[in-house]
């Protein structure tokens, strides 16, 4: 085949495809008419493409359409019972997702009304089981200030106190002596010496002691002052 | 329902494919009837295989319907219709050992060369039998590439970027093959007796 005869058939199938302008068409058909080689050619290639349109067509066999046809039914079912399957459980998940969230707003709300850390925490109150006490945290430990050590010389030399108005007896309380006579000296010393909790609580059971005493000697100044008026 | 069945005969490839979609199965039915003759073609020639024409050309149909909500209905529906027949057809063909041997281009022209150098006994003018066996002869001797191009082109009447398209392949290409494929039938058909001198 020469190059004028594959260029003739590009030509024939650029015409045959719609892809020539006006102007081209033109000069192709004239090529046409005054050349007879070339028109042959045309009408071969016209006659090729014809029967190739009509030849490679081929007749499926028969059967198949209904095949195919059923087929596709088949797998439109599956797609439609999908999606009825999707809606029905549609309510379901629906409700679902409605109870989780009544649930969850539920424990929002309750733990937005329970008090929290002055009062303990009651749990498991609805299943039937006995209470049970949250623990609850433990208060910070505050100590009394701590009384400035002295040291055995320095408490020597300060004058002994005298926090009691305890008058010298006159015969009436014999057995009422000065509390400071009932504490030895080197208890005092050891008691601001030790530890500090221990020294605090030692401290402060004696000055509630003290006072104590204190009130108690005050009630029996106010009893001696009433009843014997000519005391003092 | 009168008006859905008269709209399936008389709508186009978009309109069908719509009413597909929604929900109306009788649509894509119609389809199918449209386009089976020449899916079953397409198919019969690519892999030149009956049995094995008809299972591609049922599952193109299937896999066309289960992808059509993916369908870009902006495009037309036959190039892609034969885009998805073209993949099975190739996946079919390296699965089956019995494909077509012609899977070479060169082996392909040298087999037509040898086919025209053999001495034929020519017939002035053959029936339409005949004509319609040299026409398959000459297909058949094709390599699948420029078989598909050309019948995608010269049968199916798609554009040259439409069979490019459904061949995963360049526009070039195809016209380097639909060249090749015009020229092999030409003398092809001419030594057989497929076209009037």
């Amino acid at each position: 085949m020469t190059d004028s005869e594959n260029n003739l058939i590009e030509q024939c199938y650029a015409y045959f495809d719609g892809a020539m302008t006006p102007d081209e068409v033109e000069t192709f058909l004239s090529q046409l008419k005054n050349n007879p080689e070339a028109r042959q050619l045309f009408d071969q290639l016209t006659q090729l493409h014809q029967e190739l349109k009509n030849q490679a067509l081929v007749e499926p066999p028969a059967g198949l359409e209904d095949r195919i046809l059923g087929a596709l039914e088949q797998e439109h079912a599956v797609l439609s019972l999908e999606t009825i399957r999707r809606r029905r459980m549609l309510p379901l998940k629906a409700v679902a997702a409605l109870l989780l969230g009544f649930g969850v707003g539920a424990v929002f709300y309750f733990n937005l009304l329970t008090p929290q850390g002055d009062s303990p925490q009651v749990a498991n109150h609805a299943s039937g089981k006995p209470p049970v006490i949250a623990e609850v945290p433990r208060p910070t430990k505050v100590s009394l200030p701590r009384k400035p050590q002295l040291t055995p010389a320095q408490l020597a030399m300060q004058p002994t106190p005298s926090p009691f108005r305890i008058r010298p007896t006159q015969g009436v309380f014999p057995s009422l002596t000065p509390i400071q006579s009932l504490i030895p000296s080197p208890t005092l010393a050891n008691i601001a010496s030790a530890e500090d909790t221990q020294w605090d609580d030692s401290f402060e059971t004696l000055y509630y002691g003290v006072e104590d005493l204190n009130a108690q000697v005050a009630f029996y100044d106010e009893a001696l002052a009433g009843e014997f008026p000519n005391i003092n | 329902m009168q008006t859905a069945a008269i709209a399936e005969r008389t709508h186009d490839d978009v309109t069908l494919i719509q009413l597909s979609l929604s929900a109306s199965p009788g649509a894509f039915n119609q389809l199918v009837r449209r386009y089976l003759k020449q899916v079953y073609s397409f198919n019969y020639h690519f892999v030149q295989d009956v049995q094995m024409a008809e299972d591609i050309t049922q599952e193109t149909f299937l896999r066309a319907f289960r992808a059509l909500n993916r369908f870009d209905q902006t495009r037309p529906f036959k190039p892609w219709l034969f885009t998805i027949a073209t993949n099975l057809c190739k996946t079919a063909l390296k699965k089956n050992q019995s494909a077509p041997l012609l899977l070479d281009d060169d082996a392909v022209e040298g087999n037509i060369l040898e086919n025209i150098e053999a001495p034929q006994a020519r017939e002035d003018s053959i029936s339409d039998e005949g004509l319609q066996r040299v026409m398959h002869q000459a297909l058949e001797n094709l390599s699948p590439s420029v078989r598909q191009a050309m019948i995608l082109r010269h049968v199916h009447d798609l554009a040259y970027e439409e069979v490019a398209e459904a061949m995963d392949a360049n526009v070039n290409t195809v016209r380097t093959w639909l060249k090749r494929g015009r020229e092999s039938l030409k003398i092809y058909l001419e030594t057989h007796g497929g076209l009037n001198q």
